[in-house]
């Protein structure tokens, strides 16, 4: 008799299980679900020149009307002082308008920050390299209006005059609205993307900082003089040498002064000695005025330098060749 | 007439007069920042770098007289001669610290927060010492 009695049973628990798990989901999912896309971003730019990106903004009201400004962030080298050169438009089912910065104050509700600084920590720089890049983020000038129950599409139209360093590296994108911002109360308050890879070369003869492929050694930040603290790192894993197999690894440098002079540190010790700080990750930071001993007034043009075990017969050079790699100085 | 006006705008002013507001005074302490200075986190563009950097030996003494003395600086700092002057903009709310090296008449400026951390106060100095484009901030707690 039991299971005849369950099997009567089912169907109607399983139907006020599916009324509750309705009305449940109407709860929680209470806003927009954000789609972004890239539609199309400049392969190649020449320094000084503007980069142009279109991306794609979709976003669907679930439960009921919505007026909010839209929110896009940018995530591109510093040197590019995008805050500055930076103009973007929208275009919409709900209306045309500029996407201008977001005022000084005005704080992503969810986490507390300023939108740059929370969409730093949520996106980070993405696929790229050097962390030498920043988030700038634009709302919509007005607000938008969605009726509940219906997707707006939109697009934005970016215009970035780009820096006159040589570099490649890959832009990223987010889009959110004020209300929720980045929120993590349900999926789809928020959307972020990186694209391809973007080239800002000219016809000179400069080192290209290149974020968008792992590099043996490497110096951060992209902008230093002599009196910053300088990090180099050395990536074990791409190193084809039997060096990255070893304990310990050293910093073997030559700077170049204002002054014609060059100055050599090559001597394995505590000084010059890297720190593992992953697997097959070693990094040295350090301080060049003191590192190099400079005289008063002395300034640094470029480092030189490879990386060498503790004898010194092991040494790995740029793309494992027997050049060096460079570090150049420069401040804009 | 005149003696029942009079009563009403003595009535008034003793109402008036009855009123006494006291104001609750509570002055911000002065921040002392006369103290010996030790290295508790350094960030450079927002980045924590404390673990890679040589900052054990870092020593910032700031004394009642306004002079300083600055030893075991393996990482630069807003000045980095041993010695000199330094001075606050306000007692009570210092947004700014300036030092004066003794082998200089400049001055360097970085601007300051003192916030309480585990009961202790503590001085970060946010500056620019190389390139304008990096920001570091070093944060001290007070050795004595």
């Amino acid at each position: 008799m039991q299971p005849v009695k369950t099997k009567n049973k089912k169907p109607y628990r399983r139907y006020i299980y599916l009324l509750l798990f309705v009305a449940f989901a109407g709860l929680v999912i209470t806003a927009c679900v954000s789609t972004l896309t890239i539609v199309s971003q400049d392969s190649s730019v020449k320094p000084g020149d503007s980069a142009h990106m279109v991306i794609g903004l979709q976003w669907t009201q679930i439960n009921y009307d919505r007026n909010d400004r839209q929110i896009v962030g940018i995530c591109v080298p510093k040197s590019w002082n995008a805050s500055k050169n930076t103009t973007m438009t929208y275009t919409s089912d709900v209306g045309n308008g500029k996407m201008v910065l977001i005022p000084e104050g005005i704080v992503d509700p969810a986490s507390g920050l300023s939108y740059a600084a929370a969409m730093s920590k949520k996106f980070g720089i993405g696929p790229n390299y050097i962390n030498d890049m920043e988030w700038i983020v634009f709302w919509s000038d007005n607000k938008l209006f969605a009726a509940n129950q219906t997707t707006v599409n939109g697009k934005i139209y970016i215009s970035i005059k780009t820096g006159t360093d040589y570099l490649s590296f890959k832009p990223g994108y987010a889009m959110c609205e004020d209300e929720d911002g980045l929120s993590d109360a349900n999926s789809g308050y928020y959307q972020s993307q990186f694209g391809t890879c973007m080239e800002v070369i000219g016809t000179g003869d400069e080192d290209v900082q290149d974020f968008c492929n792992p590099q043996i050694g490497l110096g951060e930040p992209s902008n230093s003089t002599e009196n910053d603290i300088i990090t180099v790192k050395y990536n074990g894993s791409l190193d084809t040498s039997p060096l990255k197999d070893k304990q310990d690894i050293y910093f073997c440098a030559k700077a170049f002064t204002n002054t014609g002079d060059s100055l050599v540190i090559c001597q394995p010790s505590a000084e010059t000695k890297l720190t593992n700080y992953g697997l097959q990750q070693w990094r040295i930071d350090f301080w060049p005025k003191k590192f190099f001993n400079l005289k008063p007034g002395v300034t640094l043009k470029q480092i030189q330098y490879y990386f060498t075990d503790e004898s010194g017969t092991l040494k790995t050079g740029y793309g494992n060749t027997a050049d060096p790699f460079k570090y150049t100085f420069k401040c804009k | 007439m005149l003696a029942r006006k009079l009563l009403l705008l003595v009535i008034v002013i003793a109402t008036m007069a009855s009123c006494v507001t006291k104001k609750d005074l509570l002055a911000e302490p002065v921040k002392d920042l006369n103290a010996q200075w030790r290295i508790q986190t350094v960030t450079r563009n927002s980045t924590d770098i404390t673990q890679f950097i040589d900052s054990a030996g870092f020593r910032l003494t700031l004394q009642a007289d306004n002079t300083y003395t600055l030893t075991g600086n393996n990482i630069p700092f807003l000045v980095n001669s041993a010695a000199g002057k330094w001075a606050s903009d306000d007692p009570q709310y210092p947004y700014n610290i300036m030092f004066t090296p003794t082998d200089s008449s400049k001055a360097f400026s970085g601007s300051i927060a003192t916030p309480a951390s585990r009961g202790l106060r503590t001085l970060s100095i946010t500056f620019s010492p190389g390139c304008h484009s990096n920001t570091y901030v070093y944060t001290f707690e007070k050795v004595y």
